[in-house]
């Protein structure tokens, strides 16, 4: 109520040009240039909020981001932004904003009631109470009255970006910069980049400085990497740049720390229209606003003469000046929801009230370095006083202009004696922490500077301690009769200022590009085929539909078709790995459990890779192209890890003769299953000789296809006759299209992912991850009798020489045939004993086309001994019998895969 | 009577020149093993002493969340046996440590993922742990914020819940058990860091070396987090353990908005809301070694961009403050617990980003331990001979996170 | 985010590198001659300096290349790089 507009002045507002702005349901208006808190001022509005606990109205005390009172909800077209500082909004035309934390209004709030609770909501209230009944009985309530402002409740209308620079010195100005200071820390002004604070005005005259506007430097983190936020576009522009990331490499920083002047603390210094020297000033010289017409100035003596001159100046009546360094203080503030009138002591003990509307604070200078911190830098504290000065940084850091700050003002002793009273002397405005408070924290012994912050919430408001840490630490000083020294925050966390969760993450992708999709070379022929995709670390064919089949009915068709005429799958993900090089099988000796030196040329080989704790890490086969050339296929989508795992043991373990790469991305790879593969591939006109005894299974040919290179090998993930014709990816959709006209008429299916499943299992090969994990060992998955006499060592092998290892009761792969055939066993169910303990569980079951009945791998405790007993799987309550049998379901003869 | 100022919390305990059991690491361990061991053994002349200030190590710089989603029986019934002491945790410590059962969610993106959730489902509920596994729409009405674009790149697919985890005020832990410690005569010394550890002739722990002066004790304990490899090393061993950073994230407040914990396996993030109303978040941990407890930006920038795919409409939500704290993991990501190769030395450490839910347990188990010299049995699988035999207790890999 | 020295790429920032522990590690061999407490030590004792420590990084974004530094674990500042196989630089003073 008190503040209002002078007739004239205002450095920043055009007074020609009117914003119309609604807040809390009512209509204002205010001039460009205008904050939101400088325009509500202007209408009289003092109360722009209530406190976090006790509701208490609250106004406008300081400037920029160290507000913390005057938080509000931003309404933008349907989207909420909460908790924003007026102080830091820009006036625009239509803008909408609304109080947070009270309701209906701050005028009226019926959480005010709290402050007649306030008795019993001391510090640390709730470790000592709402545990009878329960915790939750209280919780639902006390979460409903705390939190500030509200969440948005639709994804963001705008964006966020992100830039990189490099440069040879940053600079951070949120001070006034001295150019002959400036000078002496620069070479000259052509690679600098500056930052500078709006309330820095005089800067942009220098000449030759490349500054970010509207920029605020909120991190210095490791090696020099400064983050920087720029607010791009401020109004609800939908698809508009909201905020800009920069990321910022300078050789030099030089910081320019502003000086943040503190409240003073007494009785009610919480009321609307006490607010910061600096606020004042803000208000009266660039928003040509009087902070009231009778006004208390208080604080240094020289400082609180200047302003009340300027008042005075400006047509305000100033109705004292208190001189904090002279003996006077400032005791209790009376007044609702503002002021009225102060009671004020002078040095000879004599205290008096002092009618007023406003009351302008100042109560000590500290510099706001929480960049200087964050980049280990240190401050010095005068132990008297109590007032900071930076000293040392690191070789980095250069600290400019005055960083010397001055002592706080003292407390009156009357207010440390009566704060055991209902009055209330605030330390913490936003977050409603008291001198009592601390009183209390302090007696039941909560007295270093980080007990008493997590005990009463001290600092840990949205102004981050700006305008609490150095009142705190001083009265914590007196009471806990600890040196000032220890009891200030030495650590600034980042951000320096409250930043959004989208301009820090900016520089990585959300949504579709937050893991880009990995697409097969023939992806469009899939699709045209009717292809479903699903991302299986690519996108491939889950199945393929074209009448609404389900998932299920089509992977149950292509299965049965592989098995009757033959199936087409795209194998293009496999991971394939080229080892070279004269020492090429001496190195895989080590890479794999079993030998690959003793492969011929022209063969494959099926392989497993342990890790160093013997456990199963992945499989595939292994293919002698040449004397000295290797292919290794392993898992899909686990190809870059195999790779850089293989690599890493031919840097730094086996330094051998080799050269190892993924071609993975290089080459198109198909497959041809089932009885009439042979007669497909042998219409299509290759130059392979793929007769029975002269390519038989396990075995690799090269030559060409469609005029291409090519390379077929005899290998197969499901069980039957099978070929693997590899082409360069850049022929893959030629070389698809010349084998699909021909193997279409001849009856071929295209098959996906979930058709595969049911083939392999039906067949009992396991799919590392699915059916193996951390435990697993090649001894579990029938592996275990070849590699002791094997000479080599290899990856994992001196762990299977540990006594567990040896356990007998190890889990073993077998595979479960449940009572009823057409139970489909749980993948992820468990296998119990009598005692309803688990014994094991089922990592791969599906519904078998093939055999009408469900097929399942699992792994169950000395499962190869146990082939024919019956068992109990359980899952989710339900429970099913079931036998024990050998993991192969289908053609354990193996006369399919050698037809 | 609520608003009457209680008494000191804690004593400013002096070091005495002998205790019969010496503390090290004045965090939730080390203090619920005192109350334990006072309380329940019938031990009183023991020494907490903590190199800082209480609670001020990871206790004081966790996410806060408690849970007992574990695979194996022995995990499981040790983490399910801390959850239910922290049930009752308030009013045996008559401190409200503020239990908020609102239920862990953990998202995941993918029909193939159901099923190694399904398998620690089943594992949980064979242990006689609640644990549930929610469809598509069920996720969702569970916690109704969650981008629910069926065409996201990682849709909702379903979630692994277990109803009975949540959220616990942390330092109040820390406090609680200090309070309740010290009203039975433990002592409690802050800033006395230790310096040496000495060894009688048959090798049996003798005392310590402190900034404060020197201790002579036959028991030592070790549960000082990442400074135990140090103590164990002044001892005479080392353990097989990795120290990385551990980054967490809290927000502005908020008016309740979040009401449970939610994890997404997609995006490796988890969330929940204070009481105060700030959302507090964190992901994985950094990827280097590290005493310097600072997070490293790759990893804030992927936790917080993870949370704006997760929730869209927490966007502009603004950062606070993040911290960290230095992480001490082994290989199994199991802690250990029990014995040491030292006689009179026990250890309860390499908890990495999991011990804060564990301290119940934890502190009952070992001062069982400690009396008894020997492991309680809750604890014998989380011996430090494990990396020895290679009797492994790998809880991450059968979550299906490692193979 | 630190900025660490590829050997052959030059300074580039940290996500482009894949930490690997312990720097010169010997893996001890062969299998039957290795105690069970010598081969835990190798899986899973790093080293754990809080101060200058010998690392091994590799450049995974870039190429591919496996060096030594030394890193100091408590301010991050990190050392010249060389090669895997090549003697590592001394230790730096503090």
């Amino acid at each position: 109520m008190s503040a209002f507009r002078l007739p004239a002045g205002g450095s920043s507002i055009d007074r020609s040009r009117k914003l119309g702005f609604t807040f809390a349901g009512r209509s204002y208006s205010g001039f460009d240039g205008d904050t939101l808190a400088s325009a509500l001022a202007a209408n009289g509005v003092s109360v722009l909020g209530r406190s976090f606990k006790y509701h208490r109205p609250r106004g406008q005390v300081a400037t920029g981001h160290a507000e913390t009172n005057a938080l509000v909800q931003l309404e933008q077209d349907g989207f909420s932004t909460a908790n924003v500082p007026a102080t830091t909004i820009r006036l625009y035309d239509g803008l909408v904003a609304d109080p947070v934390n009270c309701s209906p209004s701050p005028r009226f709030d019926v959480l005010a009631i709290n402050q007649l609770a306030a008795p019993l909501l001391s510090a640390g209230f709730y470790y000592k109470t709402f545990m009878q009944p329960s915790w939750h009985f209280f919780e639902g309530f006390i979460r409903r009255a705390a939190g500030l402002g509200r969440s948005a409740a639709i994804p963001d209308p705008q964006r966020y970006g992100v830039r990189h620079a490099r440069v040879k010195t940053l600079l951070v100005a949120n001070a006034p910069v001295d150019a002959a200071e400036l000078d002496r820390h620069i070479d000259g002004r052509d690679d600098l980049l500056a930052l500078v604070d709006g309330a820095v005005s005089d800067f942009q005259a220098m000449a030759g400085v490349q500054t970010l506007p509207n920029t605020r430097a909120v991190a210095l983190l490791d090696h020099g990497l400064v983050l920087a936020v720029e607010t791009v576009c401020a109004e609800p522009v939908e698809g508009t740049l909201r905020e800009k990331l920069h990321l910022i490499r300078a050789e030099k920083i030089l910081l320019a720390p502003a000086l943040q002047d503190q409240p003073l603390v007494f009785a009610n210094n919480d009321r609307p229209g006490i607010l910061l020297l600096s606020a004042a000033r803000d208000m009266l010289e660039t928003h040509g606003i009087a902070p009231g017409r009778h006004v208390v100035v208080a604080g240094p003596e020289a400082e609180t003469h200047a302003f009340a001159d300027r008042l005075r100046s400006a047509g305000t009546e100033v109705a004292a000046t208190i001189a904090t360094d002279r003996g006077e203080c400032l005791i209790e503030a009376r007044g609702r929801s503002g002021v009225n009138r102060v009671r004020v002591s002078r040095p000879d003990g004599q205290a008096q009230w002092v009618s007023c509307d406003s009351i302008v604070m100042q109560g000590g200078m500290t510099p706001a370095i929480q960049l200087f911190l964050q980049d280990g830098g240190r401050f010095v504290r005068n132990a008297e006083d109590g007032s900071l000065t930076a000293s040392s940084a690191s070789d980095r850091v250069t600290l400019l202009g005055k960083t010397q700050g001055t002592p706080a003002a003292p407390v009156a002793a009357e207010i440390l004696q009566r704060a055991k009273l209902a009055k209330k002397s605030f330390v913490d405005f936003q977050t409603d922490v008291t001198v009592a408070d601390i009183q209390q924290a302090v007696a039941e012994g909560y007295e270093t500077p980080d007990h008493l912050k997590r005990y009463t919430v001290l600092g840990m408001g949205t102004d981050q301690g700006r305008l609490s840490a150095m009142n705190g630490a001083r009265i914590l000083a007196e009471e806990a009769a600890r040196p000032l020294a220890h009891t200030l925050p030495t650590k600034a966390r980042p951000p320096a200022i409250p930043t959004s969760f989208a301009a820090l993450g900016a520089r990585r992708p959300t949504g579709e590009l937050i893991r880009p999709r990995r697409l097969m070379p023939a992806d469009a022929f899939h699709r045209e085929l009717g292809a479903v995709m699903d991302d299986y670390g690519w996108e491939r064919p889950s199945h393929y539909t074209t009448r609404g089949e389900t998932i299920h009915d089509a992977a149950q068709r292509e299965a049965r078709a592989v098995r009757e005429t033959a199936g087409l799958f795209d194998g293009s993900p496999l991971g394939k790995i080229e080892v070279k090089g004269p020492q090429a099988g001496a190195f895989l000796d080590h890479i794999y459990v079993g030998r690959m030196s003793t492969l011929k040329q022209g063969k494959v080989r099926y392989g497993l890779m342990l890790n160093e704790n013997g456990s199963v890490f992945d499989d595939g086969v292994v293919m002698r192209l040449g004397e000295n050339h290797y292919l290794l296929n392993c898992t899909s989508g686990h190809a870059d890890r195999v790779f850089a795992w293989v690599d890493e043991y031919r840097q730094c373990i086996w330094p051998y003769d080799v050269l190892v790469q993924n071609v993975t991305s290089h080459w198109a790879t198909f497959g041809i299953a089932g009885p009439r593969a042979r007669d497909i591939l042998t219409a299509c006109d290759l130059d392979f000789d793929l007769e029975r005894d002269r390519f038989p299974h396990m075995a690799v040919r090269e030559g060409s296809f469609a005029d291409q290179h090519a390379r077929i090998a005899r290998v197969s993930f499901s069980g039957e006759l099978s070929y693997e014709l590899s082409v360069p990816v850049t022929a893959a959709m030629d070389a698809l299209g010349h084998l699909w006209r021909v193997a279409e008429p001849l009856g071929i299916v295209p098959y996906g992912i979930e058709a595969l499943e049911i083939l392999r299992v039906e067949k009992g090969y396991l799919h590392v991850g699915a059916d193996t994990d951390s435990e697993t060992q090649p001894g579990d998955i029938g592996f275990g009798a070849f590699w002791p006499k094997k000479p080599a060592d290899f990856i994992g092998r001196r762990s299977l020489l540990r006594a567990p290892a040896q356990r007998a009761d190890r889990k073993q792969l077998v595979g479960l045939r449940a009572d009823d055939d057409r139970t489909v066993l749980p993948m992820g169910g468990h296998i119990i004993d009598d005692d309803g303990g688990s014994i094991g569980w089922i990592g791969s079951s599906y519904y078998s086309p093939n055999l009408r009945r469900g097929v399942t791998l699992a792994m169950l405790e000395a499962g190869q001994g146990r082939h024919g007993e019956r068992v109990t799987v359980f899952s989710l309550g339900d429970r099913w019998q079931a036998t024990v049998s050998p993991p192969t379901a289908f053609d354990s003869e193996n006369i399919r895969v050698n037809a | 009577m609520f608003g009457t100022p209680w008494g000191r919390a804690w004593r400013k305990a002096e070091p005495k020149s002998h205790y019969d059991v010496v503390i090290i690491g004045g965090g939730g361990h080390g203090l619920a093993t005192a109350f334990h061991l006072a309380r329940d053994h019938g031990v009183r002349n023991i020494a907490v002493i903590e190199k800082g200030w209480l609670g001020g190590g990871n206790t004081g710089r966790n996410t806060t969340v408690v849970r007992s989603d574990y695979y194996y029986t022995t995990s499981s019934r040790f983490f399910d046996r801390s959850v239910k002491l922290y049930e009752t945790l308030s009013k045996t410590l008559n401190f409200n440590i503020m239990f908020s059962q609102r239920g862990i969610l953990n998202v995941f993106h993918h029909r193939d993922d159901r099923a190694g959730w399904l398998r620690l489902v089943n594992a949980m509920q064979l242990n006689g742990v609640n644990a549930e596994l929610l469809d598509r729409e069920q996720t969702l009405a569970y916690c109704p914020i969650l981008n629910a674009d069926p065409n996201a790149r990682f849709p909702i697919q379903g979630a692994f819940l277990q109803e009975e985890g949540g959220t616990v005020r942390h330092d109040a832990v820390a406090w609680g058990y200090a309070r309740a410690a010290d009203a039975m005569g433990v002592d409690i010394i802050e800033e006395c860091e230790v310096r040496a550890i000495s060894r009688s002739a048959n090798g049996n722990i003798s005392g310590l070396t402190t900034t404060r002066g020197d201790i002579s004790t036959g028991k030592v304990a070790v549960m000082a987090a990442s400074g135990s490899d140090r103590l164990c090393e002044m001892a005479g061993f080392r353990l097989p353990v990795s120290h990385l950073t551990l980054q967490a994230f809290v927000s502005e407040p908020l008016k309740p908005v979040l009401d449970c914990v939610v994890a997404s396996s997609g995006t490796g993030v988890y969330l929940s809301q204070s009481d105060k109303g700030g959302i507090v978040a964190g992901g994985s941990t950094d990827v280097f070694t590290s005493f310097a407890r600072r997070g490293n930006f790759g990893t804030m920038e992927s936790v917080l961009s993870g949370i704006v795919d997760f929730i869209p409409q927490f966007s502009r939500l603004k950062l606070l403050r993040q911290w960290s704290g230095t992480v001490d993991y082994t290989y199994d990501s199991s802690p250990i617990m029990g014995l040491s190769p030292v006689p009179g030395l026990y250890l309860n450490c390499c908890w990495g980003g999991g011990g804060f839910k564990a301290i119940p347990a934890g502190g009952e188990t070992m001062a069982a331990t400690i009396a008894n010299d020997a492991p309680h049995s809750l604890i014998e699988a989380f011996s430090i001979d494990r990396f020895r035999t290679g009797a492994l207790v790998d809880e991450a890999a059968a979550a299906g996170i490692e193979h | 985010m630190m900025q660490l020295r590829c050997p052959y790429c030059g300074e580039r920032d940290e996500t482009e590198f894949r930490f690997g522990g312990p720097a010169a590690i010997i893996r001890p061999g062969p299998p039957e001659q290795v105690s069970d407490e010598a081969w835990a030590d190798f899986l899973y004792q790093m080293n754990n300096e809080a101060g200058w420590q010998a690392e091994r990084w590799c450049h995974v974004g870039g190429c591919g290349s496996w060096f030594h530094i030394w890193r100091h674990t408590l301010t991050h500042d990190v050392s010249q790089p060389t090669l895997v196989g090549r003697p590592m630089a001394e230790r730096p003073v503090e």
